[in-house]
């Protein structure tokens, strides 16, 4: 009898075959064609998804080759991509178009790249158009170029031409081949931006960044305005090399040197020794959980997030989120845009924020809270609270200090402790409804006004007694509609005044917020 | 023949959805334009809606037998083979046209002004209609006489923009009109398309800022934030708040609520897209830019595809010099999320 071993091992290789089989299906097709236009002429490629690569050569013909890759998760969705992917071409004496048509959403059973190189007369203009790649590679070309993506690095090498290079997310590495001899724009937001020429290379430089630095190992002499930078390397004459690189870095250095050698332009600028005359170089963001004593932070560009701080604080920044967890002491906190985040604030609060909304969780000793644009959340507060929005809803879940809030846009409301007797309480809204939750016992001067240009749309409401309520034109086709009065026998002054809105003073029993516990 | 003609002809097959495509739009596109054959059409929908109305009564059993007898005389116990009758059929399909000629006839020329003879009638009794689907119209105007309405008011109706009507002084009688808003509660599912479409409309169609608006708004948050009541029309209905409202605080709620969303909802229509984009250049507003800003970044996090209008904005926001630092840098961060497929 022969032995089953050959046949199972067999099975076996056959069966590891068949496991390690990809689960998806490709499929590859390759083109190539000649076309011939002037040699002044512009080629334009607009390629969503796949890489490109323009060959400058001497030859007066332009030999494009294209990969179509396909990929899918079987065979059906292999040819639906095949069938979604076409090339169109389009020629005249002076312009050559090469599009690839597929759709930008489509089914995600499939995928297909189109992998271009084109090989043109270096006099010739190249446009370049694309979505997502991993690379766009020129080289060799003196006609202008113009690459615009949104992810996928653009190398331009040896390109002599006037260049433009526009892409969200990829970096771009730019070589003119020596001096740079035409104008320049390198513009990315998310990526970083090198190029490299030769030592006595001479143009004007201006640079633009929000969160990035400029870097150079050659001589540069300019000036900062805000994030801007303009000046020249070597020379305050020669093309002008624009680079924007909004959240990345800049840096122009000696062609075969190596780029650590490049230090940043702000140090290149001052004298030996006096770099610490434009500030220290601060962390952009600073992330901690626990910060004993005192906390002071200056930022151009940074999000603060700290979980504990035992002492005071002082936040200044241009643009970020500030999120604290707790602190005991004092806080002071201002940026002029981000949301600002607050837990349980021991010391009084004063925050402010150019942009974003304000949460504080407890603030035991009140405190200033301003946004010129955003919602105020305050769910806790023992002591006195100056409220401020540029315009969006101020909310106090409950508070036992006295309230003084506006708004220029958006709901009022305020919640007081269910202890409270009496307590000062200020609230305007210019465009919104102002609502003030109280105590059947709460005894207050109530003085509401309501100025409207719909006096049957908007009214107040109480659940008090002891209001008169009376109405008179205001002019402008208004109607001022006011309630004033003494509740509970009269107490600390309760103005509120809504402009296009209602006023509702509600006196329900509720049960007091538990405030979060103590440390 | 004039279009007019064409059209009414087409209402009944209209009516019954019938009609392909083309002759659909081009028969609406007439009524909206064409007064008369638009209340010619109003005529034949409440027709029909009358007609659905009614209920499906048995017929009894002794008249439908002594009907079978009369049509169909009993035979003897004898199978007869059954023959195609072509000239039978074609005589009942020409009835069954002359019939429903008739009642489009009829039907389109109710609105038409009929004369009546005095006949004295007399309502036995009112029944309910047992087992026929209730219909509960939002938006109706309706004229009663004072004696179908009960003189116990229960319930403290709200009545509002109470008008007092007398139309022919010398006639002894008077109107009264007013806005009854009786209290009703709709319940069902958040995903009920009734319950969508009841708080769609309650959300774009409050004129006055209420604080009832603002609560909508929240609780329409707290609920289709949760991914499996997410839904497209809620998203539409917040984003038309977003671009039409005047008043900065309600729009903030709004494009806070719409942030809040799960991002299949407010990527899957160009609605939304395109109401986040507007807001994002041109509310002035920085909190609804941010937030704004926010909602895209996180379609663009999830997956969605951002169109070339949306990429472009971001990168116009990016570069904005007098924008907000904030919702410059939120902008990069979005497009940083557009990830390679």
């Amino acid at each position: 009898m022969r032995s089953p071993k050959p046949f199972l091992f067999a099975a076996a290789v056959l069966f590891c075959a068949v496991a390690a089989w990809p689960a998806t299906f490709s499929k590859t097709e390759r083109y190539s064609k000649d076309f011939q236009i002037e040699p002044d002429g512009t080629l334009w490629i607009d390629n969503p998804f796949g890489n490109i690569e323009i060959i400058g050569t001497d030859s007066p013909v332009i030999t494009l080759s294209a990969e179509i890759a396909l990929r899918g998760a079987d065979s059906a969705a292999v040819k639906e991509a095949r069938d979604q992917t076409q090339i169109y071409t389009t020629i005249n004496r002076q312009t050559l178009v090469v599009k690839t048509a597929t759709p930008l959403v489509h089914n995600p059973r499939w995928f297909a790249s189109v992998a271009f190189t084109a090989r043109v007369p270096r006099t010739m203009q190249v446009r370049i158009l694309s979505q997502l790649s991993d690379r766009i590679h020129i080289t060799g070309t003196t006609g202008a170029v113009s690459v615009k993506n949104i992810n996928g690095a653009v190398v331009l090498d040896n390109v002599t031409g006037a260049a433009s290079v526009d892409t969200a997310n990829g970096s771009i590495y730019f070589d003119p081949n020596g001096r740079l001899a035409a104008n320049t724009q390198l513009q990315t937001v998310n990526g970083e931006i090198q190029v490299a020429v030769a030592p006595d290379a001479a143009f004007r430089w201006n640079a633009q960044t929000l969160r990035g630095e400029f870097r150079s190992n050659l001589m540069v002499r300019g000036s900062y305005d805000g994030a801007n930078f303009r000046g020249f390397v070597n020379s305050p004459r020669g093309p002008v090399l624009t680079t924007i690189a909004m959240m990345g870095n800049v840096v122009i250095f000696r062609k075969g040197t190596p780029i650590a050698q490049a230090q940043s332009v702000r140090t290149l600028l001052v004298p030996q020794g006096a770099a610490d005359s434009i500030g220290p170089v601060v962390p952009r963001a600073v992330q901690r959980q626990v910060v004993d004593g005192n906390f002071e932070f200056t930022s151009g560009l940074g999000d603060v997030q700290i979980g504990q701080v035992h002492g005071n604080v002082k936040i200044t920044t241009r643009a970020g989120l500030v999120q604290l967890g707790m602190v005991t002491g004092q806080c002071i906190v201002s940026t002029r845009g981000g949301p600002l985040t607050f837990g349980d604030m021991f010391g009084p609060m004063n925050a402010r924020t150019g942009a974003g909304d304000i949460v504080v969780n407890t603030a035991r000793s009140g405190g200033t809270l301003w946004t010129d644009g955003g919602m105020i959340r305050v769910i806790y507060a023992a002591g006195g609270l100056t409220l401020h929005s540029g315009g969006g809803d101020i909310t106090v879940r409950s508070t036992s200090g006295p309230v003084y809030a506006d708004t220029r846009s958006g709901d009022v409301t305020i919640s007081l402790d269910p202890g409270v007797r009496t307590q000062t309480v200020v609230a305007k809204s210019l465009e919104g409804n102002v609502v003030l939750n109280v105590t059947p016992h709460f005894a207050a001067d109530i003085d509401a006004t309501i100025l409207t240009s719909d006096a049957d749309a908007n009214s107040i409401r109480s659940d008090f007694n002891g209001l008169s309520i009376r109405r008179e034109p205001a002019g402008s086709g208004k109607t001022r509609i006011r309630a004033t009065g003494k509740v509970n026998g009269g107490g600390d002054r309760v103005e509120l005044y809504a402009t296009d809105g209602d006023i509702l003073i509600t006196g329900e029993v509720r049960n007091p917020l538990v405030s979060p516990m103590m440390p | 023949m004039s279009e007019c003609h064409v059209v009414r002809e087409s209402l009944p097959l209209l009516l019954a959805e019938s009609l392909d495509p083309a002759s659909r739009e081009t028969a609406h596109r007439h009524i909206e334009t064409c007064a008369a054959c638009g209340e010619e059409w109003l005529s034949f929908k409440d027709t029909w809606q009358i007609l659905g109305a009614l209920p499906a009564v048995a017929v009894p059993a002794r008249a439908r037998e002594r009907f079978l007898d009369e049509v169909m005389p009993r035979q003897q116990a004898v199978v007869v083979p059954f023959h195609r009758r072509p000239v039978v059929r074609w005589v009942a399909q020409a009835a069954g046209v002359v019939l429903v000629a008739g009642a489009a006839y009829f039907t389109g020329h109710r609105a038409a002004p009929l004369r009546l003879f005095s006949q004295p009638a007399t309502v036995a009794a009112l029944r309910p209609l047992v087992g026929a689907q209730p219909v509960y119209s939002i938006a109706e105007t309706r004229v009663l006489p004072a004696t179908a309405v009960s003189p116990n008011i229960e319930g403290r109706p709200d009545i509002q923009h109470v008008q007092f009507v007398d139309a022919d002084p010398s006639d002894g009688q008077i109107g009264v009109a007013f806005d009854l808003t009786s209290h009703v509660t709709v319940t069902g599912s958040p995903t009920d398309k009734s319950m969508v479409r009841l708080l769609s409309y309650v959300l774009q169609n409050e004129e006055k800022t209420s604080p009832a608006r603002s609560q909508a708004i929240d609780w329409v948050r707290q609920t289709y934030s949760q991914p499996q009541y997410a839904n497209t029309e809620i998203a539409q209905a917040l984003a038309g708040i977003l671009r039409n409202e005047q008043r900065e605080g309600v729009r903030i709620r709004a494009v806070d609520t719409l942030q809040k969303l799960p991002a299949r909802v407010t990527s899957n229509g160009e609605v939304t897209r395109d109401a986040l984009i507007d807001a994002l250049k041109n509310d002035p507003n920085p909190s609804v830019r941010i937030k704004a800003v926010e909602a895209l970044s996180k379609m663009a996090g999830s997956g969605q595809a951002l169109d070339a209008e949306a990429v472009d904005s971001l990168r116009q926001k990016v570069a904005q010099g007098d924008e907000n630092l904030y919702v410059r840098v939120k902008a990069a961060e979005a497009l940083s999320k557009i990830h390679q497929q």
